[in-house]
């Protein structure tokens, strides 16, 4: 019963996910919603798939070997990206811009 | 341009898996899905990855080209090796070593060793190719 | 003494650098404990990975991560505190640090996912850049540091600045609620900070 919650849960947060990267206005808001919603639907998709499995508990333990590279590679991937866009010129829209005022 | 902080780090802190798993894809090539070429292409990939993040002029000390030339054409000559000592026992690819039994990593006779040829040669490879490509510009 | 000149003020400066550098040196682990916590690591994910009790499974496992740890000891384990014993050191980063880090990040994930869908919804935001300090100095903590500011609700890290003596990070936020340099930064960081304290310089 509890694997559809977590299936459920992990269809929704990526739906969101799209729907920020539609709505939001420029790159690095649309990072913030691609980046969370990805790492979380994923790893919730991935416990619900560790309980379904039919399978014993050594090969479960794979699916987690697969979450930690998500939960680590994720936010560098989101860091690079957002960086490459602020050397590459993109202003940032917004009230406050530390960043380019200490002239990086 | 250097690459960030950040990036240079998880990389570094990521490689060592990579390279784990990648022997054991070497090693268990007879009884999993895998085999040799994808564990030296999983080798050569968790190379390129430092060397793309930290400068390929920062690891000039740590990894060298010649050897990769060196250990590709010892690979290659001691597959040939392998494949012809088999003459001596009916035919070439001969399995002449002892094949153990069914399921357990040493088992299945010179397989395993096969494996391990092959992927360090494809690794090896991958980086001369890498090492090609980057003399270009 | 209170005047002293130009020339000497420099040099002094690059003393006081030395004595820095050489003190957070002397906080770095040795090298055999540094090979062991890296083997033990290895040979946990050879384990996961392999998914067998076999004694030649085992075997073939210890030999091929010791090789790996000899060559790689300097990955992840080079900026880990010293200070006890290592073996209970390892046992208490595995037991009680990683579990708990585990627990807080699942419910901030969790927190921060809704809030972006609060704001894909309702579309409320008041985006910024704004500038944190650290008290991090190694690399590997401030960069655990960043990629937990990332996927803490609201916050995205963009760049990292390290010198010797401070480190400050640069972050997206999504919703400012203040300019303030030390309110936003026990704002943002919450309480990840102190517990990469316990294990990074």
């Amino acid at each position: 019963m509890i694997e559809y919650v977590f299936l459920l849960l992990g269809v929704i947060l990526m739906i969101t996910g799209s729907i920020g990267v539609l709505r939001f206005p420029d790159v690095y808001t649309r990072l913030h919603a691609s980046t969370k919603c990805d790492t979380g639907g994923a790893m919730s998709i991935l416990i619900a798939l560790t309980i379904v499995a039919e399978a014993p508990m050594l090969i479960k333990v794979k699916f987690l070997i697969l979450a930690f590279l998500i939960a680590m590679i994720n936010p560098m991937i989101a860091h690079a990206i957002a960086r490459g866009a602020h050397k590459s010129g993109v202003e940032p829209e917004g009230i406050i811009d530390i960043y380019a005022r200490d002239g990086f | 341009m250097m690459m960030s902080n950040i990036v240079r780090t998880t990389t570094k802190m990521v490689s060592p898996f990579l390279v784990t798993y990648s022997i054991y894809i070497m090693l268990y090539g007879h009884l999993t899905p895998g085999g040799g070429f994808q564990a030296g292409v999983i080798l050569a990939v968790s190379i390129i990855l430092l060397m793309t993040a930290h400068g390929s002029k920062n690891l000039e000390e740590k990894v060298n080209e010649t050897w990769f030339k060196m250990i590709e054409n010892i690979m290659a000559i001691s597959i040939l090796i392998m494949v012809s000592i088999g003459l001596v026992f009916g035919a070439m690819f001969y399995n002449f070593l002892h094949r153990g039994t069914f399921g357990l990593p040493i088992s299945g006779g010179m397989i395993p060793l096969f494996n391990i040829f092959v992927g360090l040669k494809v690794g090896a490879g991958f980086m001369v190719i890498y090492y090609a490509l980057l003399r270009w510009f | 003494m209170s005047r002293i000149p130009l020339y000497l003020k420099e040099r002094i400066e690059e003393v006081n650098k030395r004595a820095l550098l050489d003190s957070f040196e002397s906080q770095k682990l040795p090298r055999w404990e540094k090979t062991a916590i890296t083997w033990f690591a290895l040979m946990i994910f050879w384990m996961v990975v392999s998914a067998s009790f076999h004694w030649q499974n085992i075997l073939i496992g210890s030999i091929v991560t010791f090789i790996v740890s000899l060559l790689m000891y300097d990955m992840f384990t080079g900026d880990i505190q010293s200070s006890g014993n290592v073996v209970i050191k390892t046992l208490r980063i595995l037991l009680l640090y990683i579990p708990q880090y585990i627990f807080i990040m699942a419910f901030r994930l969790l927190e921060s996912n809704l809030k972006v869908m609060k704001h894909a919804i309702f579309l409320d935001i008041n985006p910024g850049i704004v500038k944190i300090d650290s008290d991090l100095h190694s690399q590997t903590g401030l960069t655990i540091l960043a990629n937990s500011i990332t996927l803490t609700p609201g916050t995205m890290t963009i760049d990292t600045v390290r010198k010797l003596d401070e480190s400050k990070l640069y972050v997206h936020w999504i919703d400012v609620e203040t300019m303030d340099r030390d309110k936003a930064g026990s704002m943002i960081k919450g309480d990840i900070e102190e517990w990469l304290k316990n294990i990074f310089w």
